[in-house]
């Protein structure tokens, strides 16, 4: 589950001039993965955000009279409750609705987190290589020979489980790729011509990163981005899986398949449907950025 | 019968915008013994031309002949197998960069042996006492020691000529050297040229040299091929050439070349002024004329071949008299 | 290449502390470890005997020099819980999850490397995209769902295999697909990606040029100049998947290291818990470090450096 991809794939092209954006506009208006990830997405962030409007129970209503119902396609199903009930009889569309904002919330802070973390210390080795390379290099190494699940685990374990914990404890376990692909970015950025020119005009270390480094970087950090989101997702849900993630009752998906474990065997749909909204999720976010990753690349690229 | 006797060849390459015709009707041959130079700017069609004599045409190109015969084998019908049988034992090719046309993760001993044991079933202390004897003939001091190292261990002149015992190793009859000097230093180059013609000497080889550099031509060439735009504008032998160019385009291209004791510092080299024509798409008449001092509305008018001695063929509207300056 | 590999060993000695503090730190700070000990009925009197018996009192400093001194005499401490001593336990624990996390490195392995190697062979052809499909799909699907399913269809479902347990061969079948199958796609993409470039290399044309068939130039030429990158994400890929075998071993009730670490978790078995992080870092410290020297001795070129 934290896995991360060191292959040369990872990293996005940067070219020297950045693609221009009607060039960009015009490959990505082509390119199916992108269109469907960034449709199914768009899709489940909305979801999210209407949750409350769209949700025809409360996700939190216990109902023990209307335990384990079957989804409307299946034996004693109803409109009353499309996908059925949980254990406790909550009602599951509800609940996968309301799962879909944890998982995004997961998602995106803790991206948000390890985007600051790595990409700081990325751009901050690229750019002035030497012994600060080293020094993040050595932290990148020393990061990624901590086992993060177990680590994430004796931290929301010693400090107790809630949405903030876990979103803190992720982003600081899951910004090495950004540190990686971003020192990489930036070197390639540091070499080519009009940096030069611009240090050769004095401008200030700080000006050039923020002005020069930074918006060039810009499209391999989008795509990082991305796909750590996806990772975040999936690593919440394991540990939500493994009851040391977010806490009950909250709608989690990795702890609607962990609640329903128990049942799977008799109602295999009640591991399946937050099982593929996880899959749904998680596949789309990654269309997004391999497609951000094509439409952004250089020319010729396979 | 020639070695190799090539008619009317063809290669198209499939392209967005149209079907590239790379090389437009290309025909020359090349006898035992003998150096043909096939010579032309990087972009004519010399290298796919020298590729697909020994079937390693890309998978998009298109390749056509109206004869293709090597030692009386018609190369045309050749399955994959068949090809495979005849490379590196009876024509081989070496390539233009020396230091990435080796596999880096194996010694020259086993790149050697591997070649000779591909064509000759047996032991493989066979394939080693082959491998140093010809590694030897080109000229390679401690053969013994060689066959432990890596490539990179070695500099690009003795690299390039690992590449040559490689081509050399199964006694073929004919050698393609694509630009097999260009990214040497110039006295590698020169020992790389000596070596190449002694061993055509010994070995009765014919050799295909594909080349941009008409001053190497000079030296090296019994015959030469001149390229322009995917078609061989002239053909002759070299000396004959040099004293009676009459194309256009090789009297261009001779110009380019400084004369020691000719040229005086400062002078001006000859320049060809404009750019090769695009490739794609149908084209008669003479490519070469949007270029050409001489060129007249008669120059779109589709060519013929023109012969000025036996030997010597050629293809312009106009007689060497007409278009010298 | 001595000099390469010295290097490399005081690098990763190094990372080795820093992991060590780390993981000391870690089970210190994240929360008052004499509280977690005692128990949340404990009386204030009580955790303070738990923080003055366990030493939890002193500095920092000198802890960690105590713990850090054990260690190094292989002592990695005595687990209240289970009585006993630290390392027995994890030894004990250990064959298991080895045995798995090698099963399914071998799965990805047979699985990526033929499908990255046809990949690149038919680039750009139906086969291709099929297979980066599979790659895009394997990486969106988690591992702990993929585990409950492998268990309703090939388990519960065909029967034929078993669903938990460690006993024989059979029941590490499923454990190993599940924690494989997430390595197969970014071996797979660099599997392809390699022998793309590969392929298009100069070198191979000469094979070409040379007579060589058509398999032997993909098989010996290019895929082992091919695989040189993909040992390193290997011996990566393997380092993850002791951690990934926290959630597979939970599932398949595996009495490995994964499963132990879970249980230590939940009974707040802090001397395991923390003996396990280093573990794990030390093997994948030692995987890596081994992948490098490999790495030096496939490629002649590195050899010299």
């Amino acid at each position: 589950m934290t896995a991360t991809d060191i292959s040369p794939q990872a990293a996005p092209a940067i070219e020297a001039a950045p693609r221009p954006a009607s060039d960009i506009w015009r490959r990505g208006r082509r390119h199916t993965g992108l269109l469907i990830g960034g449709g199914l997405v768009l899709m489940i962030v909305l979801i999210a955000l209407l949750a409350p409007l769209l949700a025809p129970h409360d996700p939190y209503l216990q109902d023990l009279n209307n335990r384990l119902v079957s989804p409307i396609w299946g034996e004693g199903g109803s409109w009353a409750h499309p996908l059925g009930t949980d254990a406790l009889g909550r009602d599951y569309l509800s609940r996968l609705l309301y799962g879909a904002r944890i998982s995004l919330l997961i998602g995106f802070g803790a991206t948000a987190i390890a985007g600051v973390i790595g990409t700081t210390m990325g751009v901050l080795a690229g750019y002035f290589g030497g012994r600060i390379d080293f020094i993040v290099s050595f932290i990148v190494n020393v990061r990624l020979a901590l086992p993060a699940m177990l680590v994430a685990l004796v931290v929301v374990a010693l400090v107790g489980g809630s949405l903030n914990v876990v979103i803190w404890t992720l982003g600081f376990l899951v910004w090495d790729r950004f540190a990686v692909v971003m020192r990489a970015a930036t070197q390639q950025i540091r070499s080519l011509d009009y940096l030069s020119a611009a240090r050769a005009a004095g401008a200030s270390v700080g000006r050039i990163l923020l002005t020069e480094v930074m918006p060039n970087v810009l499209g391999a950090l989008i795509v990082v981005a991305t796909l750590e989101i996806a990772q975040a997702i999936l690593f919440e849900a394991a540990l939500s899986f493994l009851g040391l993630g977010v806490q009950p009752p909250t709608p989690s998906w990795g702890l609607m398949i962990s609640e329903g474990k128990s049942h799977m065997f008799f109602r295999p749909w009640v591991i399946a449907l937050p099982g593929a909204a996880l899959f749904i999720l998680v596949l789309a976010i990654n269309l997004l950025g391999d497609g951000i990753r094509d439409v952004t690349a250089t020319e010729g690229r396979t | 019968m020639s070695l190799l006797n090539v008619e009317n060849l063809t290669i198209d390459i499939a392209h967005p915008r149209g079907t590239l015709h790379a090389v437009r009707g290309v025909s020359f041959h090349v006898e035992k013994g003998e150096t043909l130079c096939i010579v032309g700017e990087s972009g004519c069609g010399k290298s796919l031309t020298s590729h697909a004599l020994l079937g390693l045409s890309p998978r998009v190109a298109k390749v056509e002949a109206g004869a293709l015969s090597f030692d009386g084998t018609d190369l045309r019908r050749l399955k994959e197998r068949q090809w495979q049988k005849l490379r590196g034992l009876k024509m081989s090719m070496i390539f233009q960069d020396p230091m990435t046309s080796l596999n880096p993760s194996f010694t020259i001993g086993s790149l050697l042996e591997e070649v000779y044991m591909r064509h000759h079933p047996g032991g493989r202390s066979a394939a080693r006492a082959r491998a140093i004897e010809i590694l030897k003939k080109v000229g390679m001091s401690n053969a013994e020691e060689r066959l432990h190292q890596y490539p990179h261990q070695l500099s690009g002149g003795l690299r390039q000529r690992v590449m040559i015992a490689m081509g050399l190793i199964c006694g073929p009859d004919l050698l393609i050297a694509d630009e097999p000097t260009t990214a040497l230093d110039v006295n590698i180059q020169l020992q790389i040229l000596r070596l190449m013609q002694q061993l055509k000497e010994e070995m009765g080889l014919g050799i295909i040299f594909v080349t941009h550099d008409l001053g190497l031509v000079a030296r090296f060439a019994d015959r030469v091929a001149v390229m322009y735009a995917g078609r061989i504008v002239e053909t002759a032998p070299v000396a004959e050439l040099f004293a009676n160019p009459c194309h256009p385009y090789t009297r261009a291209l001779i110009n380019c070349i400084p004369v020691p004791g000719k040229t005086r510092p400062g002078e001006p080299l000859g320049a060809i002024p404009g750019v090769v024509p695009s490739l794609i798409g149908p084209q008669s008449g003479c490519a070469f004329r949007d270029r050409c001092a001489h060129a007249t509305p008669l120059c779109a008018r589709a060519l013929e071949r023109k012969r000025d001695g036996a030997a010597h063929v050629y293809e312009c509207h106009y007689t060497p008299e007409e278009t010298a300056a | 290449m001595l000099a390469f590999a010295l290097k490399r060993l005081g690098l990763t000695l190094l990372v080795l502390v820093s992991v060590s503090i780390i993981t000391f730190s870690l089970v210190r700070l994240a929360g008052d470890p004499a509280i977690a000990l005692a128990g949340p009925e404990a009386t204030s009197e009580e955790v303070e005997a738990v923080r003055t018996a366990y030493g939890f009192d002193r500095p920092l400093p000198a802890q960690y020099a105590t713990w850090l001194g054990d260690v190094l005499k292989g002592d990695l401490g005595f687990s209240n819980i289970l009585q006993r001593p630290v390392l027995e336990v994890v030894m004990e624990r250990l064959p298991v999850t080895a045995k798995l996390a090698g099963l399914s490195v071998l799965f990805a392995l047979i699985i990526a490397i033929p499908l990255g190697v046809v990949a690149a062979a038919k680039r750009n052809t139906i086969i291709d995209r099929l297979a980066l499909s599979i790659a895009v799909v394997g990486q969106a699907l988690p591992n702990f769902f993929f585990a409950l399913v492998l268990i309703l269809v090939l388990g519960v479902g065909l029967r034929w295999l078993p669903i938990s347990g460690d006993k024989t061969f059979l029941h590490y079948i499923m454990p190993a697909i599940a924690l494989g199958y997430f390595a197969t796609p970014a071996i797979m993409r660099l599997t392809r990606a390699g022998m793309i470039e590969v392929l298009d290399s100069d070198y191979i044309r000469t094979a070409r040029a040379m007579g060589l068939p058509r398999s032997r130039v993909v098989m010996k030429h290019a895929l082992r100049n091919a695989l040189i990158p993909v040992v390193s994400l290997t011996a990566v890929q393997l380092g993850f998947m002791l951690s990934g075998s926290i959630i597979v071993e939970s599932v398949f009730s595996m009495n490995g290291i994964g499963r132990l670490g879970w249980q230590s978790i939940q009974r707040t078995d802090l001397e395991v818990m923390q003996a396990l992080v280093l573990i794990i870092s030390v093997i994948y410290l030692a995987l890596n470090y081994m992948a490098d020297l490999l790495n030096g001795l496939l490629d002649p070129r590195l050899r010299v450096q």
